[in-house]
């Protein structure tokens, strides 16, 4: 009986550690598809709060992870509006008042252009398994694609999100529905991402939408109307004078 | 003979008189009734801030106060049992506790607004604070359960009451994001805007669960025995708890303390302006008199009265319509004054509408006693009219008699 017991506490034991390193797996391919060298896109940002729905276009230049520069095209309002991002600070450009500001501190909490997304969202870089532990739990259906659910729980004290939910689809190893929790547990956003499209050995969600659980009825979602990857882009795109141009 | 000739002499042009007594008197009514406003908003707000807010002294980890605005937890006192310990044993000192605050959103699943988060130790909070009589609505919190106090006005944001839930999303220590579930078990109502219109009160056990805090707290607030002592106390505490940070409530209120300031200079704004009435008034009063009463000018100075009496003759109508003018003035002052003492002046519409303007009044304000005030009222009366009746009387005074008496 013990070493029945034995037995099955070793092939958990072992099943358990199988299913952490295919979560990790899964993270280091959903890792292949998102993380690019450079990219060029156009996007629309469409917030919805209530019965309002505001559309922003924009067009935003990446290097790897951690630099992104974007200018908001429409609407007036925002037109000539520029983020500028270098690893964990970013800058904001006005253009009504000439303006660059630094987002620091409080105000990366605050919303991003009245939307769902925190400025700090927008910040997140860095790679996910460094800073969580992912453990694969369940395979499960979603819209029709067969999916991995992977939990990915802080191994560090300082993560904006101290647990993540996310589902891949098991084919295109892209990521369909991502939900973000406190600490406490409590679910506080959805993320969802849909219209995969390939490019060359890449599959990219062209759709994603973003949903904060604690207010009702407000929705960001972010439509990329054009996307390339791996172009050269100047070095000085990336730098702050880049802002007042 | 020159009292009881100034005293008929000012009751012979009675609307004239009148109007210069009424000016003195109402004047000197608005700045008794505006100064007991003001004072008592004054002192009802540096009430309020300690003890709704500050306590008397507050100690706190060096560099928390530079980044205050932040509410850095990460600058928080780790262990302050042993100091709390130690004031506690402070002859001047009538209570200890210790709070943590931090930044949060609260949330009702439907609309989220930015509020302050108070965690509040149960067991002694009312050592220092007064919040546990300022529950309008349920029930004090208790240690260790998940339970929070709210505002009034937050409760009236959100239309809910006791019984109802609310989330409360915040950040840890460490900045990742915490979100609780919190049963309302009372509605505060302090009449502070700072606490009544955004804030959230936890018990401290839960505050410092839910911020991964272990044992800190972001301040440990002391109530003394003789605030007028307060520099005092602080300096010993100074070398009691070296490398710690230490304000004083009105350290921590500057912003009260210079309205409060600015506010003196306007009482005193008022003051002058009922100067330049009494000095238009009576200068016009007296000098009209003068020009009126020439022919009789001319005939006291024929009947040898000299320069001086007749000086002092107009100077003491001006004092008499002073005297008249303060006593009614102070009268009415006081009169009025009763009821914004005893019930109070109700600034709910003024305080919803403009908003956080650092007085912590959001509806009734009572008015106060400013005996020093009223004295001052009463003494610049007389001395004001007295002043300004110079000029006047030095005029009548240089006339000639015989061109006096032969103008009229």
């Amino acid at each position: 009986m013990k070493k029945t017991l034995f037995t099955l506490a070793i092939a958990a034991w072992l099943a358990g550690a199988v299913l952490a390193a295919t979560g990790a797996e899964i993270i280091r391919k959903v890792d292949e598809n998102l993380i690019y060298k450079s990219a060029r896109m156009e996007a629309k940002m469409i917030i919805h709060i209530w019965s309002e729905v505001r559309t922003k276009t924009m067009r935003t230049y990446q290097k790897g992870r951690e630099s992104s520069f974007s200018v908001f095209l429409s609407p007036p309002r925002d037109q000539g509006v520029k983020y500028l991002k270098l690893k964990d600070n970013m800058w904001i450009y006005l253009p009504d008042v000439d303006k660059t500001i630094k987002i620091a501190g409080h105000m990366l909490r605050q919303s991003m252009m009245g939307s769902d997304l925190s400025y700090e969202d927008a910040l997140e870089s860095g790679d996910l398994l460094d800073k969580y532990t992912a453990t694969l739990v369940s395979e499960e259906v979603v819209k029709q694609r067969p999916c991995f659910v992977v939990d990915l729980t802080a191994r560090v004290k300082e993560i904006t999100y101290y647990r993540r939910l996310v589902w891949v689809d098991k084919e295109l190893f892209v990521p369909v529905r991502e939900e973000l929790f406190a600490m406490s547990g409590k679910k506080l956003k959805v993320m969802t991402l849909g219209n995969v499209q390939k490019y060359g050995s890449r599959y990219y969600p062209l759709y994603m939408s973003m949903r904060n659980l604690l207010r009702q009825n407000t929705l960001t979602e972010l439509i990329i109307t054009k996307a390339e990857f791996d172009l050269s882009l100047p070095a000085e795109m990336f730098t702050q004078s880049s802002l007042t141009k | 003979m020159l009292i009881k000739l100034a005293f008929r002499n000012i009751f012979r042009n009675f609307s004239r008189t009148f109007l210069t007594f009424l000016s003195i008197a109402l004047g000197l009514m608005f700045l008794i009734i505006i100064d007991s406003m003001l004072t008592g908003i004054d002192q009802e707000s540096f009430d309020r801030i300690i003890n709704y807010e500050t306590g008397h002294i507050k100690i706190f980890d060096r560099g928390y106060r530079e980044d205050e605005e932040n509410f850095p937890l990460d600058k928080a006192i780790a262990d302050p049992a042993p100091i709390i310990k130690k004031v506690g044993e402070d002859p001047d000192v009538a209570g200890v506790t210790s709070r943590i605050n931090f930044r949060i959103m609260l949330s009702d699943g439907i609309d989220q607004y930015p509020a302050v988060g108070i965690a509040v130790n149960p067991a002694d909070d009312q050592s220092v604070f007064l919040l546990r009589q300022a529950v309008a609505k349920g029930e004090f919190l208790r240690s260790g359960e998940a339970a929070m106090l709210v505002g009034e006005g937050l409760a009236d944001d959100f239309g809910v009451d006791v019984g109802d839930y609310l989330t409360v999303l915040t950040r840890t220590k460490y900045d990742t994001y915490q979100a609780i579930d919190l049963r309302i078990k009372g509605i505060l109502k302090t009449e502070d805007p700072k606490i009544d219109w955004s804030a959230v009160v936890i018990p401290l056990g839960v505050g410092q669960d839910s911020l991964d805090m272990g044992r800190g707290v972001t301040e440990i607030d002391i109530k003394l025995k003789e605030p007028a002592r307060i520099e005092e106390f602080r300096a010993r505490l100074a070398r009691e708890v070296p490398g710690m940070e230490i304000a004083t409530w009105k350290d921590l209120a500057a912003d009260v303390v210079a309205i409060a300031k600015a506010k003196r200079g306007g009482t005193s704004f008022v003051l002058f302006s009922v100067f330049v009435i009494a000095l238009i008034g009576i200068s016009n009063t007296i000098l009209l008199a003068a020009f009126e009463r020439t022919r009789e000018i001319g005939m006291m100075a024929a009947l040898g009265m000299r320069r001086g009496q007749i000086i002092r003759l107009f100077v003491l109508e001006g004092a008499m319509i002073g005297i008249l003018g303060s006593i009614t003035g102070c009268l009415l002052g006081v009169l009025v004054n009763i009821p914004f003492v005893q019930y109070g002046f109700d600034w709910g519409f003024v305080m919803r509408d403009v908003g956080d303007i650092g007085y912590r009044v959001t509806g009734v304000s009572r008015g106060v006693w400013n005996i020093k005030m009223i004295a001052i009222a009463f003494v610049s009366g007389i001395v004001i009219s007295s002043l300004t009746s110079i000029y006047p009387a030095r005029v009548a005074s240089k006339m000639e008699p015989t061109e006096a008496l032969r103008k009229a």
